[in-house]
């Protein structure tokens, strides 16, 4: 089970690096903003990585396919929210309903079930659930019935609720000790809050949901064999970032061909800017999140910034290289990227050149340290530019795709749990993503 | 035993054909790169300003581990080469020499690191033209080229040799190293090692001198000793499937939907093996070659702090680990102090949920612990196993000696 | 029992049998005389599996086994009887291993007829750890004694061969307060009402074949390897049983209550608990403080760890705890089970069922309150005031005639509370 047609796939993401905005606006968060959601249960397909068709159970919003996960619901805080319920699922899903750890819900309508109210399948009940998103931060919601089969199914989404204060501002990020000043500000994508708090600052936000998934679940319920269903005997083989598996993560949002998994996961940012990485697990099992490049800062777990009062900030904030997100748990970190300490010039610069955008200074116009060996002794990465500098060109032989045109760094985030970096037995594949560092010169989409 | 048709058959054309025939061709690919440090300062602070560039060469191959209760794996993985092996005779003595797991590289904070990666192949496998890399997991601020992604870098092709640069200014702590190429393959089949950075503040004989006894050393650069130790021990949780495993040695697909380590190993071993001081591994299948050569036993005396290094590299299982009896503080999680600004993050307790790629720093004070033998085991207990037996996996065991010293 | 403090668990009436307290010149020590014995078990669907478990007295096993309380400020002693086929031990993980610990015991794995005690033989690699501290061979009794015990909820359990030997059933909570309404040193440790919860899980096939002796080396289960667990529990119930319906048990929660929930996992894998509708701070694990609170919904309950969280209700209404990993099945029915349970927060005054006969014109009203029976007058605007019941610790009236079923009762307490629900009524 070797090599793969994951760069095929890709291409279409990637071959666009010089290009502007077009291609870029894909690498945000993507969701429904608003205080009333209607949403609808409904059966429907997915693709998996390795090009299987899986029936799922999914929320819909209003007349909409459903979609796996669930809309990413944006929310204001201090809004009072309407979330409405039907069921469209088959009658042998049973009822519906959802639950929204994290906040104070008052639910009515439908039937009383052990978590909530629950709407069966009829098509027609209306269960409406509503809250007040009082704290901001990051979120999940699910199905509150018989979540140990529905979860799997696919009843599962995202809530992301902005903070009241502080208004964002057009400011770059700001310069860390020892590294060159910021671009023109117009380069910037601009600052947000992830809390009511400086310390939660940002330039760019991501957001990744982690599910796993027993195939062997989905084809019993296909083959209306139901009743077979033994949810103690999970055993997942398919992982998900987003809804999608590796490749598809890094393929755009919203392409045709994915119907109803309307949410990639790529990440891109430029050296220096804050990115905020919102993460979340639904599902059976922790999964520990790697982040190649860097060490992240946990600055909130659960919507509840890490903090030792009022006012401090997330002064209990920690670095971590790998973030473990237990099933229901939301946690929010900042990842920040400069190439600082490395002991060489990332840009390849000569030691008169003019300092690049947050560069660190200490590195700079620094040797490479090595000789790289001949091209006919390693083999190229389909997203190595030919280069080791940021920003850097150089040859590849003909056989190699060609897919980082800009001379970005490419780190992949991923399970370090390394067998869910599987498709139903096929390597690579399930919860693998990218970050991309690409030098300034390259533009990413403001947010 | 399939393999051992082919081992047959591959040692042949190792030494008569393929072997001689890349070195004769590709002598220069076996270039280790190490310049000299004549720059004159003192980058670790050691006081020595010569010795501050570490210059490692390492193979990456094949080569079969064993397990606690008997059972020869199949295993890849690294080991170093000894000096004394010349450049050219790097592919034809270094096959099958794979170690479980991989050398430890320890560094002092300052210190560059020179780590030349030559891929001696898998002989046991000559159907596979894999290439191997050196991902320095976690390092702060890495650059692609030398993160040993195979999607972003050049990865090394059998019978060349890839040179690693690592700077370590500011980097100290807890890390390990794996192959990141076919990344779940690899690193399940055990191209695993480990890594770790003394602080520059070992260097402080005043603070060392705050432990009573003096201190060995600092987990961190904590500023006020709080992170001392007497005593270290870096230890590796990591697990095999054995199917996996048979499967590869016989070139049958692998079952990676069916994953499931039934062998779960501290430093490549299975308890009672975690204890064993000796040499492991010198299976005939494995030439009578060392493959396991480090052991997960911790010997402290009453009063002492143990700080132990602990990481968890499973491809299929997360850990939550204890040590009974002894009272355990996290001082340092992936890498990184656990502190923030004048806040200390540090806190006891008796149970630690390790996830695949996550490190921890454990302190254990024995003040006051009486002399005996103590147990470092996970929590999951039905994990407490190799393969068919029953009371091995993930266990060690920790003696604490009376304060006059441990005897013999 | 000495603390005045309300403690809940299934065991309570069991534990006064076996509680001697030794007082001493100062130093004493909570007395417990433990019997490990082999019994039954029968889960909510019907399915009855055999399980070891520990007895306070002569009564059957008990899966978790009794709570025991240790007072504040003092040790534990622990008399265990061994009336099992196989060796035990006792153990207290997040405590210093007991004071006359004679060492572990290692045997020559597989045969285990030859035993080392106290260190392993110089030179021998090769023998294995049985127990981790000394044993109590089958028919035996033995002593465990701690002369000082730290604050906090802890898990005991058996330390010979865990592995098999602890989900077999071997294991229960030990707890030990600062004071009777404070948990730990600390003063933000204040509480009100304590619950234990302790997780645990069970795969019957590996109790079937460990209580028939077809467990081990050489045997058709030679180790855990294949532990599916399909039942999960919380103080060794599943849901839909009615005790999960109200954890909380005989205890009233009123909305602002400093409420302690230990919880403790004694399965073999990590559980999600996870609050709906309620934040909870966790402030300590393993009997450790942490040096922050952490604010959370969601919580990692490791294999063989205790957690203590705070849950200060805000309002009336029933807070339920959940797995997040999902363990909701009892054998994968499909009917809701496994790690449901249900904490059920009333107000200061709480009307909690409303009832209206048209045969007999009668109108039936009951209610709780949070003072102390007896301080406060309760009455039904309109209808007269209610009586409280010692036996129930509820406040009950039944007026009539009354010729017409109101659509609503109101009920106000002469310490200033009212509440008003429909007729009929009954709180969930």
């Amino acid at each position: 089970m070797r090599k793969s047609r994951w760069f095929g796939l890709a291409l279409g993401a990637w071959a666009m690096l010089e290009m502007t905005t077009a291609a870029w606006t894909q690498a945000k968060i993507i969701g429904v903003e608003g205080t009333s959601f209607d949403l609808v249960a409904r059966q429907d397909r997915i693709t998996l990585g390795d090009g299987d068709s899986m029936l799922m159970w999914g929320f819909a919003l209003g007349e909409g396919r459903m979609q796996y996960p669930g809309p990413t619901l944006i929310l204001r805080q201090g809004d009072t929210v309407t979330v409405t319920l039907r069921n469209s699922l088959p009658r042998e899903a049973g009822n519906v309903s959802i639950v929204f750890p994290g906040h104070e819900v008052t639910a009515s309508g439908g039937v009383e079930g052990v978590l909530t109210r629950e709407a069966p399948p009829d098509n027609t009940t209306v269960v409406t659930y509503t809250f007040t998103a009082t704290r901001p931060g990051t979120y999940v919601y699910h199905s509150g019935t018989r979540p140990d089969l529905q979860v799997e199914m696919g009843l599962v989404g995202v809530i992301v609720v902005r903070p009241a204060n502080p208004t964002p501002t057009p400011d770059c990020s700001p310069v860390p000790q020892g590294h060159n000043e910021a671009p023109p500000r117009s380069l910037c994508a601009g600052t947000k809050f992830a809390y009511d708090h400086p310390d939660t600052a940002y330039d760019r936000e991501f957001l990744i949901l982690m599910t796993d998934m027993d195939p062997r679940v989905h084809r019993l319920v296909e083959f209306g064999r139901i009743r077979e269903i033994d949810t103690t005997n999970f055993f997942q083989t398919v992982w998900f970032a987003n809804g999608r598996n590796f490749p598809d993560t890094i393929a755009n949002a919203q392409v045709p061909w994915l119907p109803t998994q309307p949410y990639n996961a790529l990440f891109l940012m430029h050296p220096g800017e804050r990115l905020l990485v919102r993460m979340a697990t639904l599902g059976r099992d922790p999964h520990p999140l790697h982040f190649h490049g860097n060490h992240v800062r946990v600055i909130a777990k659960d919507g509840v910034l890490l903090s030792s009062g009022l006012g401090a900030g997330s002064d209990l904030s920690y670095e971590r290289y790998t973030v473990a997100v237990n099933p229901c748990e939301t946690v929010d970190a900042i990842y920040t990227w400069t190439g600082a300490l490395m002991g060489w010039d990332i840009y390849g610069h000569a030691p008169g050149d003019p300092l690049a955008p947050y560069e660190f200074i200490g590195d700079h116009g620094a040797n490479f340290p090595v000789i790289l060996p001949s091209r006919d002794d390693v083999k190229f990465g389909q997203l190595y530019s030919g280069s080791p500098f940021l920003g850097g060109e150089g040859f590849l032989p003909p056989e190699h795709a060609g897919l980082n045109v800009g001379g970005g760094f490419f780190y992949m985030w991923h399970s370090h749990t390394e067998k869910e970096l599987t498709n139903n037995n096929v390597f690579p594949g399930g919860l693998i993503t990218f970050l991309g560092v690409v030098p300034w010169n390259v533009p990413l989409e403001s947010e | 035993m399939r393999w051992k048709r082919f081992l047959s058959i591959v040692a042949l054309v190792s030494a008569v054909g393929l072997g001689i025939g890349v070195c004769s061709m590709a002598q220069s690919n076996f270039m280790v790169q190490c310049p000299a440090d004549n720059d004159g300062i003192d980058a670790d602070g050691d006081g020595d300003p010569t010795n501050d560039i570490v210059c490692k060469h390492l193979t990456a191959g094949d080569g079969f581990a064993t397990m606690a209760d008997g059972t020869v794996m199949y295993t890849f993985g690294f080991s170093e080469v000894p000096e004394d092996v010349p450049p050219g005779q790097v592919f034809a003595l270094r096959q099958v020499k794979a170690e479980l797991p991989g050398p430890t590289i320890v560094l002092r904070e300052g210190q560059e690191l020179y780590l030349n990666l030559t891929n001696v192949g898998m002989i046991n496998r000559p159907d596979l033209f894999d290439t191997h890399s050196v991902h320095w997991h976690g390092i702060p601020n890495s650059g692609s080229i030398f993160d040993g992604l195979p999607e972003s870098a050049p990865t090394v092709k059998i019978g060349a040799t890839f040179p690693y640069y690592y700077a370590t200014l500011g980097k100290e702590g807890t890390y390990f190293y794996h192959c990141h190429v076919e990344v779940t393959e690899h690193m399940q089949m055990g191209m695993i090692g480990q890594i770790y950075v003394l602080p520059r503040q070992d260097q402080d004989m005043v603070l060392r001198s705050s432990g009573n006894p003096p201190y060995a050393g600092f987990a961190y650069n904590d500023g006020d000793g709080s992170t001392g130790y007497h005593v270290s021990k870096a230890i590796q949780l990591a697990g095999f499937d054995s199917r996996f495993h048979a499967q590869h040695i016989a070139i049958q697909n692998l079952p990676f939907a069916q994953l499931k380590d039934d062998y779960h190993l501290m430093n490549g071993r299975g308890y009672p093996d975690t204890i064993n001081p000796n040499l492991l591994g010198a299976s005939p299948e494995n030439n009578g070659h060392f493959s396991q050569r480090m052991d997960a036993r911790i010997q402290a005396r009453q009063g002492e702090r143990v700080l132990l290094r602990v990481h968890n590299i499973s491809t299929t299982h997360l850990f939550t680990v204890r040590v009974l009896g002894i009272p355990m503080k996290v001082v340092g999680i992936d890498g990184k102090l656990l502190r923030n600004g004048s806040k200390d993050l540090f806190y006891e307790t008796s149970s630690l949920t390790i996830g695949g790629g996550q490190a921890a720093d454990l302190l254990l004070d024995t003040t006051g612990v009486p002399p005996g033998t103590y147990f470092f085991y996970t929590t999951n207990l039905s994990e407490l196993i190799n393969g068919q037996e029953e009371r091995g996996g993930i266990m060690t065991e920790i003696v604490v000696c009376p304060a006059s010293g441990c005897g013999t | 029992m000495r603390s005045n403090k309300v403690s809940i668990l299934l065991e309570q009436a069991c534990l006064a049998l076996g509680l001697i307290v030794v007082l001493g010149g100062g130093a004493s020590a909570a007395e417990f005389s433990l019997k490990a014995k082999a019994g039954s078990m029968t889960l909510p669907d019907g399915e009855t599996v055999p399980i070891w478990g520990f007895a306070l007295g002569e009564g059957p096993p008990t899966v978790p086994g009794p709570r025991l309380t240790v007072p504040p400020g003092e040790g534990l002693t622990v008399h265990l009887t061994n009336l099992l086929p196989v060796p035990i031990s006792f153990v207290i993980p997040g405590q210093k291993l007991p004071d006359n610990n004679a060492g572990p015991v290692w045997t020559d794995w597989p045969n285990d007829t030859v035993t080392w005690s106290g260190s392993r033989p110089e030179g021998n690699y090769s023998a294995r750890v049985r127990s981790f501290t000394h044993e109590v061979p089958p028919g035996e009794t033995r002593t465990y004694t701690w002369s000082t015990f730290e604050e906090g909820a802890f898990i005991y359990q058996t330390g010979t061969n865990p592995a098999a030997q602890v989900q077999m059933g071997l294991y229960g909570a030990v707890t030990k307060n600062f004071s009777a309404s404070q948990a730990y040193g600390h003063p933000d440790t204040i509480f009100d009402k304590e619950l234990v919860l302790v997780y645990s899980a069970l795969d019957p096939k590996m109790n079937e074949a460990i209580a028939s002796r077809r467990y081990g080396p050489g045997t058709s289960t030679p180790n855990t390897r294949d532990y599916v667990p399909k039942y999960f529990l919380i103080n060794g119930k599943a849901w839909p049983d009615r005790y999960l319906a109200k954890v909380s048990g005989t205890t009233e929660i009123f909305v602002g209550d400093k409420v302690l929930i230990r919880l403790l996992n004694a399965g073999y894998h990590t559980f999600v608990p996870v609050f709906l509708n309620a934040y909870v701070t966790a402030r300590a694990e393993d009997g450790q403080l942490y040096p922050f609170p952490r604010k959370q919904y969601a919580l990692e309950l490791a294999a063989g760890r205790s957690l203590d969280v705070w849950l200060v209700p805000s309002k009336s209404e029933t807070i339920t705890i959940y797995d997040g990993r999902l363990n909701l099945t009892n054998a994968g029915k499909p009917t809701p089970g496994g790690l449901y349970a249900k904490i059920p927060v009333i107000g200061p005054l709480t009307i909690y069922k409303t009832r209206y006969s048209q045969a007999t014109k009668t109108l039936k009203v009951f209610a709780r309150t949070k003072e102390s029976p007896g301080t406060v007058v309760l009455t039904a605007v309109g209808f007269g005031d209610l009586a409280y019941r010692p036996s129930k610790r509820d406040y009950y009236g039944a007026f009539s005639p009354v010729p017409m079923k109101p659509d609503s009762v109101t009920v106000v307490s002469s310490a200033g509370a009212s509440d008003t629900k429909p007729v009929p009524f009954t709180l969930r």
